[in-house]
This record gives C-alpha cells, structure tokens and sequence, in this order.
C-alpha cells in the first residue's frame, strides 16, 4: 500500500535524514520524496509517498513525536 | 569565557550536580573547564559505564543523568547505554567532543558521525556549530530529555567551538517541564462505561507510571476499583508487591498468576505499557477476549501493536483519578487470588545456593530506601519475580535494551545519586565480567554498593534456551573457567566473599544490609539452573512451562 505524507519540518541538523531514517526504520519505505522551502523562514515542506504494510496514521504519529516535525498531514 | 567553560556554567545551570565520563582530545576543552567547577565529574573506567552510570543516577533520583565522551571511540563506547536509555524512556543528556569542524567530513583522527550514529536510538540530538547556540541547545536538551515520554539528547561539540571565545553568553534558565495534557474527556467517558459493564477487568502496567508520578493514583485505583494488577518488568513496584491485589509480572518470566489473569480478562486497563513481546508472547493470543482500554502519555504507542478500544493520551495520573470505580466481579476477583495463592516456589536445584529462596530471603529484610539493580539473565527475572518492590523506581533493570553489563555502572549511578540508599547490584558470571571494571570507580569513591554474584559457570539464560530449545546442543555458553570473583573485587581493593551452601546466606545477607563499605559476594549456583516459568517463544502466554513437566 503507498502513503502519501505532508510535513512541515524545521530546517536544522539532520532533518531529512531523521524524517526518513525513521520512516524507513518503522517499516515505511520512500519511494517519492521532494523537499522545498516553505514561506516561513526556516521551515521547509516535505512530501513523500511510502510503501507499507502498515498504517499511515502510525507513521504520521511517530514523526510528530520528532523535535524538528512542526506538523504532519496523511494527504488522503 | 570559552565555549567549553560557558558549557560547564550551562550544566550547573541546569542543576547537574554529578556527570559521568571519561576524557580524550576532542573534549579536552570541556575537561579543562571542569577544573574548579561545581559539578562532581565522575571517571569511569570504560565510556559505556559512563552512559548506564547516567542512566542509574536518572532512574533512582528522577532527574536527568549526564555523560561525557570524547569524539570516535569514546563516542561510540556510549551508544549501547543511550540505546538503554531510549529503550526504556530515562532522561539523558550525553555529551560528545566532536574534531574541528573544519575538518568534519575528512575521516579525520577519532572522527566519527556520532550524531547520524545515533539518530535511530535518541529522542533528539545537536551537532552545536557555534558557541551562541550552547545556551539554548542545553536548555533544550534538558527539557526534551525530561519533558513527555523521557529518553536520551545527544549534544555533539566541536572542539573549535568549544574553543571560541564566547564572551558571557547568558545562561537559559531551566525550562519547566510542562506536565502532559489530560485526556479527552469523550474517551474518559467511554472508558468509565467500558470499566462499568465488565466482569474480569486486569490492569496492565507498566513503567509509564512511575515515569509519570503516577504511583499513588494507582494505587488509589486499585484500592477503590479493586481490579487485580499485573505489571511489566519496568512497572514493578509501580503497586506495592505486598497488596494482595498485585498478581506479578506478566509475560515470559511472568507468574501463572498473571499470565492467566490477563488471557482470562474482559478488560484489560493498560496503564503506561507498550505491549512488548516479551510482555504479550504470542500477540494474537494475547488477552483474547478482552477489550483494551490504552492510558499513554506518547500517542505512537496507541494502536502499534494492539488496537485498543479506547484511548486515553495524555496526563496517566487524570486516567486514573477518572477511572476509580469499583469495577469486576467478586468471583473474578477470587479467581485471581486463588491462582496467586497457588503459585508454587520453583524446585530447589540439586547442588548450590538456591537463588531464588535467597532473593526471597532478602526481600524480607528490605526496606523502601534499598535499590537493587541487576545485570541480564536468569538473575535478573529471579529478581523481578521474588523481590518484592515498594516503589519503581526502587527497581533498575534493563528491560527494553537488556544489556548485560547494565548492573554494576547503574549501582554506581544510584549510588552517587542517592548516597544515603542502600544499592546492591545482583549480577551473573557472564554479565558481571561486561563492566567488571568500574570495581575501580566502586573503589576510588569509597561507594558502599553491594554486588550478589551469582555464578552458574554458564550464560545461564541462554543455556536453558538451548537445553530446551535446541535440543541441548551448547554452544558457547561454558564459562566454568571463570576467574576467581573474589580474589578479582580483592585486586580491586573491594572486600569479597564465597558462598557454596544455603546454610551461609544469612550470614552473608547480614554482611549485604549491615556493611558500611562495599561487598562482594560470590554465590555459587548449579551449573544447570533454570529460570520458572517460562513461555516459550511464539507461544501464549497461558501455554506456560514450569520445569515439573519435563
Ligand atoms: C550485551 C549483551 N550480549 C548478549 C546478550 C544475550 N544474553 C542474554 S542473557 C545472557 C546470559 C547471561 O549470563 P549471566 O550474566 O551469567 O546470567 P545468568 O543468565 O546465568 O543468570 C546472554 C548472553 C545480552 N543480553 N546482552
């Protein structure tokens, strides 16, 4: 099953690869990935499509826990 | 003032009154800060002692614990005890020297990415790039540390940083830890309905609520509900294990008691738990009847692993207080104290001290000021199974990670934390040889701990893994060359003793609770010792084996 995410992360140390190392470590593999600035200074917009067995809603609830994750959407 | 100094000034700051660590060249500037400050730096003799003394020190205080370590090596020689941290949600700040960052990215000497090395085993971590960021990047690790579901902050420094003149940066104050928000109001309704009409409610705990400073809304719970508790490994303690309503832990190691209250519940009350395997055994087997009612404080582990009926995130303690209506029926109530009072000592072994009886024995000299750490194995389930805690945070075990090497740095940590306690560590031959060199931090700080060895010649868990798994089929698991344990705490300067028999254990208790130094005291096991009962892998955990059927 494919998820498409919508994030809005804050634009320090590591970010993306925080963002995607867990995606992938919690069993969501990227297969579509595009990051751009957002309006905001200092936030970028990151969209990706995953592939999983397992819910969207998970993936979304750990990657608001991170510290650098301002706001998550499931985009249905 | 430079960087490395305004660091130090940070940390007292932040009230860090004990750090643990070990030096080198890329965190050089931070050491030579320390000279004259008021933190108590603490050398332990290997930097994985440094991360699990921290991790003690946090446990048996409830503050954050503070490590230190030098870039490369001394970097990565820390990463198993902030994995123990994150593993089981303590509160940590670790500290590492990174080289320049001019030279970040050229494999230089004693380089290594300790922040990309730990992303996966942190709750946040800073590469600080510039000695303006340090106030607020330490404020912020301690409130992240400490703030929701606890874990480890990594702070990695440069050495040019911590070189930089840094003027006199202002210091952020300690941010208060905002206390979780209370949960929905709707879902605290259902969840008073669901407890209302049920007939064989278990609450299910775990170590969320001692993490939360929940312990005495749970036992007001208890106490007006009258639901029988089960804990995990980490919520032992969490109901006092004198009540009679506190059937044991659950799970692999767990009591017939509790394993089979919980697959006999209609309800099942999940107080700060996360349905770990070794908890749930076989998880489409686990507490099949009931309906689950899930009180957490980090919404991810909602719906991970079992969906739950209703979901109360947020505030455990407001949980709680909403849900202390008497709840089950008498007959259930009977069922799961009849279970209880049938649970059966495990046979004694055939030669040896039987450990188990001699945890028993000690846990009814204990009082509520006594911490007991242990190391992983067999020893580490006979104390979770026959030491009886009155408080959590009484109890440090590795649960999440469980690192061998883990007892010994935590017993120092505690102890540090908190001198006036009483810290005996129970260890095994095989997780006690791990870390067996802070017997010298033991000895250099005087700290009064004390050490139960318990030797089986063998990686005792394991064995019994293969005796009944693999078809008796050993491999690797003899240690009966072990070194001579007590001439080893003698060379150390630690005073030791031997025990072959049972008839010399309370003798030796009285050494272990009346000795105002430290002790060591090696308890010779039998060779094939065995750890009751046990739920075997991929099974449920009412299929359980207690070693008189074989
Ligand atoms: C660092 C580490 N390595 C390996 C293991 C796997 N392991 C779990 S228990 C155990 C045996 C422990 O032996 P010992 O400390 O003597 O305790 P016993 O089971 O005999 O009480 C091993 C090797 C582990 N938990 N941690």
């Amino acid at each position: 099953m494919t998820h498409d995410l919508k994030l809005a992360i804050s634009r320090v140390e590591g970010v993306l690869v925080r963002v995607l190392g867990l995606s992938v470590r919690r069993g969501y593999d990227p297969v579509e990935v595009a990051a751009a600035p957002a309006p905001e200074p200092g936030v970028m917009v990151l969209r990706m499509r995953v592939e999983s067995t397992r819910p969207a809603e998970a993936l979304a609830r750990q990657l608001s826990k991170l510290h650098d994750v301002r706001h998550v959407e499931v985009v249905p | 003032m430079k960087a490395a100094e305004l660091l130090v000034r940070a940390l007292e700051h932040q009230g860090v009154d004990v750090l643990f660590g070990y030096p080198g060249g890329a965190i050089l500037p931070f050491y030579d800060a320390l000279v004259g400050s008021r933190l108590r730096h603490i050398l332990v003799r290997h930097e994985q002692a440094a991360a699990l003394a921290a991790d003690g020190y946090a446990r048996a205080t409830g503050r954050v614990g503070v490590c230190v370590a030098t870039s490369g090596p001394g970097a990565t020689n820390l990463v198993t005890g902030i994995a123990n941290a994150f593993l089981d949600s303590v509160p940590m700040v670790a500290i590492t020297g990174q080289v320049p960052t001019t030279l970040m990215g050229t494999d230089a000497f004693q380089e290594v990415d300790i922040f990309g090395l730990t992303l996966p085993v942190v709750k946040h971590s800073f590469l600080v790039r510039s000695a303006d960021e340090l106030p607020g990047v330490v404020a912020d690790a301690f409130r992240i540390a400490s703030s929701g579901r606890p874990g480890p902050v990594l702070v990695d420094l440069p050495k040019d940083v911590a070189n930089v003149e840094a003027g006199e940066l202002e210091l952020h104050d300690r941010q208060r830890v905002e206390p979780a928000p209370p949960p929905d109001g709707a879902a605290l309704e259902r969840a008073r309905e669901l407890l209302q009409h049920c007939e064989r409610p278990v609450a299910y705990v775990g170590g969320g609520v001692g993490m939360a400073g929940a312990v005495e809304e749970l036992r007001a719970f208890v106490a007006s509900s009258g639901v029988p508790v089960v804990t995990t490994l980490k919520g032992i303690g969490a109901v006092d294990g004198n009540d009679p309503l506190s059937l044991g832990m659950l799970g692999m190691h767990g009591s017939r008691a509790a394993n089979l209250a919980v697959q006999r519940s209609d309800l099942l009350l999940c107080f700060g738990a996360r349905f770990d395997d070794r908890a749930t055994g076989r998880l489409d087997g686990f507490a099949p009847r009931a309906r689950v009612i899930h009180a957490d404080v980090d919404p991810a582990e909602v719906d991970k692993l079992r969906r739950s009926d209703v979901a109360l995130v947020g505030d455990i303690r407001a949980s709680l207080r909403a849900l202390a209506l008497r709840a089950g029926t008498d007959a259930w109530r009977k069922e799961c104290l009849g279970e209880k009072e049938r649970e059966r000592m495990p046979a004694r072994p055939r030669t040896g001290v039987d450990a188990p009886r001699l945890l028993r024995a000690l846990s009814d000299r204990l009082d509520d000021r006594t911490f007991v750490t242990c190391d992983v194995g067999q020893h580490q389930m006979w104390v979770a199974q026959h030491v009886r805690f009155r408080r959590p945070e009484l109890h440090l075990s590795s649960g999440g990670l469980g690192t061998m090497g883990y007892g010994l740095p935590a017993a120092i940590g505690a102890q540090l934390g908190r001198p006036d306690a009483r810290v005996i560590a129970v260890s095994g031959d095989g997780s006690f040889l791990m870390n067996v060199q802070e017997l010298a931090t033991v000895r250099r700080h005087s700290l009064p701990v004390k050490i139960l060895l318990f030797d089986n010649q063998r990686l005792g868990l394991v064995r019994q893994w293969q005796e009944l798994f693999h078809a008796e089929r050993y491999s690797e698991v003899d240690l009966s060359d072990n070194p001579d344990f007590v001439r080893v705490a003698e060379a150390f300067g630690i005073p030791a003793m031997r025990i072959d028999h049972d008839h010399e254990v309370p003798a030796a208790l009285d050494r272990v609770l009346d000795d105002p130094g430290p002790l060591l005291v090696h308890v010779m096991l039998d060779s094939g010792s065995m750890c009751w009962p046990l739920v075997p892998p991929n099974k449920t955990n009412e299929e359980m084996m207690n070693g008189e059927d074989r």
